[in-house]
Formats: C-alpha cells, sequence, structure tokens
C-alpha cells in the first residue's frame, strides 16, 4: 500500500468521524483498530478527550473499548470515572475532559476489528437512540474498510497497519 | 505493464469470497443501502433516498428506504423536475414544505399525485429536501429525504442533514477509489470527468437560445439520443463549433 493511498484512506475515515461527532452532537469521536499484529491502534480523533480515552485504554487495558472488544456489544458509560472497573483508566484521564463514553464495536467477518467512540466532557446517559446510530455508524466504517481493503488488495489487518503509520508511533 | 503479486492476488481472492458484503459493487450498493438506512433512523422523517448522476448527465435512483421515497424520486425523473433535481443542477440544499403543492413544479406534483392514485407511493408525502452530494467538488448526486406531513424545515434540520449528505459522499468516494465497484463507480467517475463540459454546453445554449437552465439540459440530452453521442462529446461539438450535432447554420 502506498503512503499516499493510506493516506487517502485515512482521511476519509477522519472525515466519517468528524460527521458522527457533528450528527450524534457529541464532544468528539475516536477509532481504534486491530492491526495485523492483533493489538489495537487509534487511528483517528476528531477531538482531544477521544484522543486521551484512546490512548488511555491502550495503556491500561480498561474501558468501554476493551469491553466492546471482549463482548462484541455496544456499552454505554454514563461516567467513565465512576466504574470501579475503569479505575486504571479513570486516573489516566481525570483532566482530559473524558466523562461520558458510547462504544460501539466495527465487525468484519463477524469477528470484532475495532471500536468507535463517542466521547462527552460531562456525565449522562445515552439513549438507545444515540446507541443503535453508532453502531450504525460503526458498520459503515467497515464498509469502508472492507470497500478500501478490496480495492487495494489487502486485508483490513494490513490496511489497518498502514493507517496507524499515518499516526507516527503505535498508541 | 502491471505486475502481479500472486500472493497478495490470492489473499484478496479470499477475503473477498470470505465476506459476501466484500463484493465490490454489491458492497458499495450495501454500504449506499445502509446510508439511506441510517439516515432515516437518525432523524424524525418518513424516508430517504440517493440519486446518482448517469451518464447521460441526469440523474438515476440507486438506493431508497422504501416504497415512497422511490415513488418521489421516480416522479422527479419522470416528470424532469423536484427539488432533488434542483438541487444536483445548482448544486444547493433545496426544500419544500409541501412537495404534492409545490408551485415551482406542478409536473412534479401531478406526478406524485398520480402515484399515490396507483398505490405506488403507499406513505402520505409533505415535506422535502433534497441535498447535492459532491466527489473532487464536482456534484455527482442527490441524497433525498421526505416526511409524511407538511412542514416548515429549520435551519437546524437542513444543517444537520447536509452533515450527513458529507457521510454519503465519503461512502461514494472510498467506492470509486476501490476500483471494485464496476458500473457505479465507473457512473461516478463519468461524472467527475464530464460534469464541467456538460455545465459549459448548457450555459453555452442558455446564452445563445436564450433557454432556462432545464430546458438548455433537455435540448442537449436531445442532441445526445438523436446522435447516439455521448452527451459530453455533444456539448464539447457545441462549445467548439457553436452547432449541436445535425444542426445547420
Amino acid at each position: 500500500m502506498t503512503g499516499n493511498s493510506a493516506a487517502a484512506v485515512a482521511g476519509q475515515l477522519t472525515d466519517l468521524v468528524e460527521s458522527v461527532a457533528a450528527i450524534l452532537d457529541v464532544e468528539c469521536v475516536g477509532l481504534l483498530l486491530r492491526d495485523s499484529d492483533d493489538q489495537l491502534r487509534t487511528i483517528t480523533t476528531s477531538g482531544a478527550a477521544a484522543a486521551a480515552l484512546e490512548r488511555g485504554q491502550v495503556a491500561s487495558g480498561v474501558g468501554p473499548g476493551p469491553d466492546v472488544q471482549r463482548a462484541g456489544v455496544p456499552v454505554a458509560v454514563p461516567d467513565v470515572l465512576a466504574v470501579p472497573d475503569y479505575a486504571g483508566l479513570a486516573v489516566l484521564v481525570r483532566d482530559d475532559g473524558v466523562r461520558a463514553v458510547l462504544s460501539a464495536p466495527v465487525m468484519a467477518d463477524d469477528a470484532v476489528i475495532g471500536n468507535l467512540n463517542a466521547v462527552d466532557a460531562w456525565p449522562h446517559g445515552w439513549t438507545d437512540r444515540q446507541q443503535a446510530a453508532l453502531q450504525t455508524f460503526a458498520a459503515l466504517v467497515a464498509d469502508l474498510l472492507l470497500l478500501s481493503a478490496a480495492g487495494r488488495g489487502q486485508d483490513v489487518a494490513h490496511l489497518t497497519d498502514g493507517l496507524a503509520e499515518q499516526d507516527g508511533a503505535p498508541s | 505493464m502491471s505486475a502481479i503479486d500472486a500472493d497478495t492476488l490470492a489473499r484478496t481472492l479470499r477475503d473477498l469470497d470470505s465476506d459476501p458484503r466484500a463484493g465490490g459493487e454489491d458492497l458499495l450498493n450495501a454500504s449506499l443501502q445502509r446510508v439511506v438506512d441510517a439516515c432515516a433512523g437518525l432523524f424524525d422523517i418518513a424516508g430517504c433516498g440517493l440519486m446518482l448522476a448517469d451518464e447521460d448527465g441526469g440523474l438515476c435512483y440507486v438506493v431508497a428506504t422504501d416504497d415512497t421515497s422511490w415513488a418521489i424520486e421516480d416522479a422527479q425523473l419522470s416528470s424532469g423536475e423536484g427539488p432533488c433535481m434542483d438541487s444536483f443542477a445548482h448544486d444547493r440544499t433545496t426544500t419544500t414544505g409541501d412537495a404534492t403543492t409545490d408551485p415551482r413544479w406542478p409536473r412534479f406534483g401531478e406526478a406524485l399525485a398520480r402515484a399515490v392514485q396507483a398505490g405506488t407511493a403507499p406513505g402520505p408525502i409533505g415535506g422535502l429536501l433534497g441535498t447535492p452530494l459532491r466527489l473532487h467538488g464536482t456534484v455527482v448526486g442527490s441524497l433525498d429525504v421526505h416526511h409524511g406531513a407538511p412542514l416548515e424545515w429549520t435551519a437546524d434540520q437542513v444543517r444537520a442533514l447536509e452533515r450527513f449528505g458529507r457521510v454519503a459522499e465519503t461512502m461514494l468516494a472510498v467506492g470509486v477509489q476501490a476500483h471494485q465497484a464496476g458500473r457505479l463507480a465507473a457512473q461516478l467517475d463519468y461524472a467527475i470527468g464530464h460534469r464541467a463540459p456538460i455545465e459549459r454546453g448548457v450555459g453555452y445554449l442558455m446564452a445563445r437560445d436564450g433557454l432556462a437552465q432545464r430546458d438548455a439540459f433537455a435540448a442537449l440530452r436531445r442532441a445526445s439520443r438523436s446522435s447516439r453521442l455521448p452527451i459530453a462529446d455533444v456539448a464539447r461539438t457545441l462549445t467548439t463549433t457553436g452547432r449541436l450535432p445535425g444542426e445547420t447554420s
């Protein structure tokens, strides 16, 4: 995969993530995907709070994103700072405006290949409509990845390697 | 001559085969269907459809959420007018509070009435919004949304649906770049490459013959069909020679 084509796909994912944040009317949205080494990598975020959440989840190994990776279903958290199981994450994101988080799985071949996370800076519940909407957008992310990977003769994990490199060092 | 990496090719075929959604054209169609389904699920609307430019420089419908949306798009294509046709032609979001009575598009209103009477538009039809879809700065289609009752569109509603149009544009861009999407991608590629000469041809006819934009475009299409030449070639001939194919001085 050429750098240019990886940049094009990364740009399209960024456009999509920014649209999701605007349509859901949330502070920001982030996207994590599994690379060919099965490591979760931050691909794009629409704001600093989502970037902090993704870094914190990768560093601590806990949070709604990792829960989604295990369960394969959306996870809605009214306040990550109030969840005892996320104590390791809470200390990392306490000052980053990460409170309410909604996470949805990105699925391909019936496997969870990543997660899409919506973040707000204040605690609140998530409506069924918001949860369904984020899940729908996660499915669109999967479509985008499958189309791009097929067009470039790659599998999605290797496409993810190229996308993560667009953002520099591994998460 | 291009080299083919056998391992990559085998892996791609395996991936495509293992995921029925990854079938190029099928996947793009499925993704666009998901886009309109998502639009209907996200917003307080009765239905949604998506039309794309065809090789004749006009529009054809691609996906819709329901029979009424199909009927609305069909009524616009058969009458040659309507808010979504205008959004495509003028590159701006176009709304109507009541599609059935809007005096801007009388033939469209009549076509809708016939569709309701025939039962092909089973749902009630009120407000309608069309927002242009662009690729590389060129308008290639329209996202079309309808309400089941007359309404005044608010600025917030329009802004949100325009934003949702960007999601559709992203999926279209991916489909075209993937080169796996067959007819739809080729159609969009053509639209991107040939829209400018067609627009210049329409402008030329408007100035030369004093026609409205819609009538100038219709004249260009008629000339394309009667000469059996692509509409972009007809437009280029017009702007180069000052004459449509077959026209005498």
